[in-house]
Order: C-alpha cells, then structure tokens, then sequence
C-alpha cells in the first residue's frame, strides 16, 4: 500500500503508542490496593474513562469496563483516521467483539435471563453496543427470535442457517462456532485486499491469533476428550496452520505427540511459530491452562518479531501490532485488578502477565 | 454423696439376691465397657478416614478456587460470571440407604448418582471459555464423590457418638448409681441382720441366765 494511505493513521498511532503504559511500570502495579492502582490509571490514556465510569466509587468491575471503554474509543480514532482498505479490515476486526457480545445475548437468553441482567454483560466495543443490544432485547424471546432480528446484519443469514441444520436443540455451540468462523473469515477476506506487503504483514499477526485459537480448540478437545467431529466443527478457518495439519493433529493420542506434530509442520515456515511450539513441547506436561498461556502470548510475539523485520514506517504491522500490544495492557492491567481484589499474591499475579518474552 | 437405699425387707434371702444382682449388674457393666472401647476404636478410625478425605476435599477445592481466580485473571470477572450464569448446572441426585456396622448398628450410607453423559459434550463455550474454568468444573464434579463419601463417614460418626454417649450413661448408671445403691442396701441389711444377732445373743445369755439363777433359787429352796 501506498504510504500516502499511512499519512494519517501512523501519526495517530505514534502519538497512541507514547500513551502506552511501560511494561515495568505495568509490573509494578502489582500488589498494590485499588486506590493506588485508580491513582495510577487516571494519570494515564485512561483517565477520562476511568473517571466517568467508576466516579466516586472505585470498584474492580467498573474498573475493567473503563479499560475497555478506553479500547473501544482508541479504535474508534484509528478507524477516523484510516484509509479504505485498513478501515476494512479494522472493521473486521471490530467484528471480535461484536460476535463476543451476540454469543453473550444468545447465552444469557437461553438462559432465561432478563434484557436488564444481559446488557450489564455486553462489553463496550463493536457495533452491537449496549443500545443496540437493547433493541434486539426488547423483542425477543427465544434463540430463533434473536436470530430472526439479526436478519438484516452480516451474521443474520448464516445464523439462520445454523439454526436450520441444528440438531441438538439447545445446544449453542454451533452458532457460536459459526459467529466466530465468519468473523475470521471476514479478516482474512479484508487482509487479501490488502498490497503483497501488507498482506504477508497481516496475515502473519493476525493469523497467528486465528492458528492459536485453533490449537488452543484442539488441546481443549484433547483434555476433555471431545469427539473428533464435534471437534472439526468447532474449527476456525486457517492460516500458515492449514486443515490437513490440524487435521492430523486431531488423530494424534496424547498432547505432546500432538504439539510435536504442530512443530514439525511449522518449524520451516515462520520463526515465531516454531518459537512458540518449541515451547508449547517443551512444557507439554503442564496442564492445559499453562500451554493455553504461551499460546495467548503468540500474537504479541508476533507482533515485536514484524515490528522488527518491516523497519519501514508505513505498512499495516504498526497499526496492528499497536492493537495488539494495547490488548495485551488492557488483559494484563484486568489482570493486576481481579488478582488484587481475590488477594493474589505477587509471584502468581506475575505468571499470569502476558509480557514480552525477554522482558 | 451416699447412694440411695432400696426399699426392701432386710432379710437373709434378700441380701442373696442382692449379691446376685451386683454380680449381674458388674457383668453388664463390663460387656458395656468392652462395646464402648469397640465404638471408641471404630470412632476414631472413621476419623482418619474423615481426615484423609477432608484434606483431599480442601486441596481439591482450593485448587479449584484458584484456578477459578485465575480464568477471572486471563478473562475478566465479567465474562467468568456470564459463563457461570449461562452453564447448565448438573443435577445431582444423593441415595440413602443403611449399612451395618461395628456391633450391627445401622448407619445411614449415602451413595452420589451422576446423571449419564453419552459422549463427552463441553459445558462451556469451547472457545470463549478459559480452560482454567472447565479444568476447575471436571475437578469439582470428580471431588463430588468425595463430599458424598464424607458426608456418610460423618453421618455415621455422628450416630457412633450418640450410641457411645449411650453406652458411656448405661455404664455410668450401673457403677454410680445401681451398684452402690445395692452396696448400701447390702450394707443395711447385713448391719441389721448382725444387730438382730447381737440383740438375739444377749436375749439368748439373759435367759440363760435367768434360768440359771431360777434353778440355783429352786434349789436352795429344796435344801432349806
């Protein structure tokens, strides 16, 4: 892409990137009560959100929803001052969150739960913001009513096809697979649009997160001995992790022979994968949640690596990378504050930072 | 305190009896004793048992809790609490039934029924979900055994404390209350038995000598 097409944006990301709050000061907020912590944070980029959010009372919830409150105005200004085919693909990925907060409204529905209770749950980010999410509320009923009100939106058609084929009646896991395909296929449909560049850029960072959620469905599947269609079925479309591989994963016994199977086939392909599954066999007997932890810090990796090999200012990596180190603060910031209201101590609270790897 | 004296005859036949009921209620209160060192012994190995499990129980929930803590660390508490509300809780259902026991007692047996899984489906979203929250889901459901099993250890420790409270009450009825109730009235009667002697003896020597001194007086009254 052109770097006329950067003017705006990069300028913009520049001046959000010196926001950013310094990993060290970031691992000094631990152990630290919540006053000093909401002391910290209205000094920083999310000081308006803070203050409007929590106002007198400083609460660890409404804490976590200012932080994404931030997230959401950050890529509010990133989609103002973008071009068209980054606004695209930003949008794409806006998408996240908006299939996030559909599978919340289909969940608490079927629940039973009321418009009132469900909307506390809907995260301020996306297209399907609280007010939206209360129109569609306030008129249905049942699963088939929200997919009935979603027909005129990019997920309608597909759900109501889901919902046609569903056999277990109930049983959401097939819409939620569907939501999440489509919005994965929507990024990787807006990466294509993108210039040679741009495109490897963007699907190396952005794929990763996609190849991560795919293993991470597959060791799911591999610690609760799910069946292997119901696996493939929950599958997410693929990137540098193609479906025969995922597929000959599936087939394997056990986690490590699996994770073995994962380095074998990505070990020539990209540096940070091989990295990342290297790791992933060497700690292939600790559980789940352990390996599912290296995996979360996949896209992160992958962002440092092609910020360092594209030292040209003016291509996609910067704004994406931005996004994703910006994700990573806000989940390891929740994770400082959940940690300090259930009296976690510091070592563990340290574990669970999603921070750089030579940090 | 002295014990209490039985209303009955002071009589020879009755002190036999009331030997031979001492002798019974001594047999009695030994037998009890050795019931009661059983339930004792049986109490305490419950106990281990109860202990072992209990410790089993507090790893398995504390590890639990903390693998809960941190899926609300990876995902935030508010999407924890919406997985949470919109799980489909499993019904568990409790048999109860007896056992027979130490000394035949019959002890409440509660017996955990699981409902039938056909294939293993995830309760939660598989990919929203943390699997720290599935891992601390399945170790709760395993553990669930585990609170049934204590619960009937602990109901049947329950009802070995009561029938050993019971014991210990009969026990102590007979050494502290019938045996020295029957050694009073044993004591009583023996003391009036000797009395009745001793009176019976001096009646016996004053009339001897009565008649002693009448046959001197008829006597010298022959010689006069």
């Amino acid at each position: 892409m052109k770097p006329n097409k950067y003017n705006r944006i990069m300028s913009r990301i520049a001046i959000e990137n010196l926001k950013l709050i310094n990993f060290d000061e970031l691992v000094c907020l631990i152990g630290k009560n919540i006053e000093e912590i909401f002391t910290f944070l209205v000094n920083t980029a999310y000081g308006e959100e803070i203050v409007s959010t929590c106002g007198d009372k400083v609460e660890p919830r409404l804490l976590e929803e200012a932080l994404i409150q931030n997230y959401a105005k950050t890529f509010k200004i990133l989609l103002k001052y973008s071009s068209k085919y980054i606004e695209n693909l930003l949008l794409s990925v806006l998408h996240k969150y908006d299939a996030l907060n559909l599978k919340t409204m289909l969940r608490m529905v079927q629940a039973g739960m009321n418009a009132e209770d469900i909307l506390q749950y809907i995260i301020p980010l996306g297209t399907y913001d609280k007010k939206k999410c209360q129109a569609i509320l306030s008129e249905v009923n049942s699963i088939s009513d929200i997919v009935g009100s979603l027909k005129d939106t990019d997920f309608g058609f597909i759900l109501k096809e889901t919902l046609k084929v569903q056999k277990i009646i109930g049983d959401l896991s097939p819409l939620e697979a569907t939501l999440n395909k489509e919005v994965f296929k929507g990024i990787l449909k807006e990466i294509k649009n993108l210039d040679r560049r741009d495109k490897k850029i963007a699907t190396n960072i952005l794929g990763i997160e996609i190849d991560a959620l795919n293993v991470k469905i597959i060791l799911k599947y591999k610690a609760l001995m799910i069946d292997h269609e119901n696996i493939k079925k929950n599958l997410m479309p693929t990137a540098l992790i193609d479906e025969k591989i995922l597929e000959s994963a599936i087939m394997e016994p056990d986690i490590k022979s699996t994770l073995q199977c994962f380095l074998k086939s990505v070990e020539t392909k990209h540096q940070v994968y091989q990295n990342i599954f290297t790791k992933l066999v060497k700690e292939s007997d600790s559980p789940i949640s352990r390996l599912e932890f290296i995996l979360e810090r996949a896209p992160l990796e992958m962002s440092f690596f092609e910020l360092k090999k594209n030292f040209r200012y003016y291509n996609i990596g910067y704004i994406l990378a931005f996004l994703n180190v910006k994700w990573v603060e806000i989940k390891n910031l929740r994770c400082i504050i959940n940690a300090m209201a259930r009296n976690i101590g510091a070592d563990q609270t340290l574990d669970l930072l999603i921070l750089p790897e030579n940090y | 305190m002295s014990a209490k004296r039985l209303e009955v005859h002071p009589t020879r036949q009755e002190l036999i009896v009331l030997k031979r009921r001492k002798t019974l209620a001594e047999g009695i209160a030994d037998i009890l004793q050795k019931d009661l060192e059983l339930l004792i012994i049986s109490v305490v190995d419950y106990k281990e048992k109860a202990s072992i499990l209990r410790t089993q129980l507090y790893d398995a929930l504390t590890s639990s809790y903390y693998q809960f803590i941190e899926a609300e660390m990876m995902s935030g508490s508010l999407k924890v609490k919406e997985l949470a509300l919109t799980t489909t809780p499993i019904d568990f259902n409790v048999e109860t039934s007896t056992a027979t026991g130490v000394l035949g007692i019959q002890f409440p047996s509660l017996k955990l029924v699981k409902p039938e899984v056909k294939g293993h489906i995830p309760r939660l979203s598989l990919n929203d979900a943390p699997i720290q929250l599935e891992e601390a889901a399945s170790r709760i459901n395993d553990v669930m055994d585990t609170v049934v099993e204590l619960a009937s250890i602990t109901a049947a420790i329950r009802e070995l404390l009561e029938i050993i409270s019971l014991k210990r009450r009969q026990i102590n009825r007979i050494r502290f209350k019938i045996v020295p109730e029957l050694d009073t009235t044993t004591e009583y009667i023996e003391n009036i038995l000797e009395e009745i002697e001793q009176q019976d003896s001096i009646r016996v020597r004053v009339l001897q000598r009565k008649r002693k001194e009448r046959a001197e007086k008829s006597y010298e009254t022959e010689q006069v």
